[in-house]
């Protein structure tokens, strides 16, 4: 429990535990507001000490269950007509 | 790529610390970086574990901790469903029954119990008011033309329907610890105050 960060999601009305790769990349997400794996990856490059890509690969495996969590949402694609 | 943000509000989260007992934590807000906590080389798979509270989870269990050491099973048994009891009283020798207009409408096509009108006697005392348990009667009735009238307040029996949807039998609540398929604790499953089907 120590070493965890906890976070109450009011959509789900459930607490959900995190590691501190989850809470970071919440943390990042948190200051953008709206942000997609690229730039998420690109913010923790430094923390983690891994390249873009493997990190790109390790967030975006990370949504769907963020999601489920009730924490993250995803934008839907706004199509623009020219 | 996926495109993202934080979803409900507050957006908080807090980082867990352990407490001694006689520690005094009520000034303990910790929101640190989580991002400084990183080791470098070692991003792991963000991890999001639902902690589950502890008295909601006893009491859904509850009736799986209570169930019956032999319960009455029957082959084909896939659902119980609560119906309301109709009692006679002549004096102290009482009968009571469920009616076919409150189970037909329970069972799927092709299903069959009773017919139109008619009602099984699930449950007597004294002498059962000329009546027996597991008879099935068409318009039962006192003597003097008295009809069931429905138990106030309402009680409720289960009944079991099988996979085929025929009605397998009648589970009579009150003897629920004498080895039937439903424990007591569990009655709360059919809950509410008004039968099902009195729409």
């Amino acid at each position: 429990m120590g070493h965890l960060w906890a976070a109450f999601s009011p959509a789900t009305g459930e607490t959900v535990l995190l590691n501190d790769e989850s809470a970071s990349i919440l943390e990042v997400l948190e200051e953008k507001g709206v942000a997609d794996t690229a730039e998420i990856s690109a913010s923790l490059v430094v923390d983690s000490g891994l390249d873009v890509d493997a990190l790109a690969a390790i967030v975006e495996s990370a949504w769907p269950r963020l999601a489920e969590a009730g924490l993250v949402r995803e934008q839907p694609i706004r199509h623009a007509i020219a | 790529m996926t495109r993202c943000y934080i979803d409900g509000s507050p957006a908080e989260f807090y980082r867990t610390k352990e407490y001694a007992v006689n520690e005094d934590m009520t000034n303990e807000t910790v929101n640190s970086n989580a991002r400084r906590r990183l080791v470098r080389g070692a991003f792991a798979a963000p991890a999001a574990l639902t902690l589950y509270s502890g008295s909601v989870a006893a009491a859904s269990v509850s009736c799986i901790a209570k169930q019956l050491t032999n319960p009455i099973t029957t082959n084909g048994d896939t659902t119980l469903v609560r119906v309301p009891l109709y009692r006679l009283a002549n004096g102290a020798n009482t009968a009571t029954f469920v009616r076919q207009a409150d189970i037909a409408s329970l069972m799927p096509p092709g299903g069959s119990y009773l017919a139109t009108g008619q009602a099984q006697c699930v449950g007597i005392t004294g002498t059962g008011a000329g009546f027996s348990v597991g008879t099935i009667y068409t318009s039962p009735a006192l003597p003097n033309g008295t009809m069931p009238a429905i138990t106030s307040p309402i009680q409720y029996v289960a009944v079991r329907v099988s996979a085929t949807g025929k009605i397998e039998g009648v589970i009579s609540v009150p003897s629920a610890g004498a080895n039937t398929a439903l424990h007591t604790s569990c009655w709360t499953s059919f809950g509410g105050l008004v039968p099902f089907n009195t729409a």
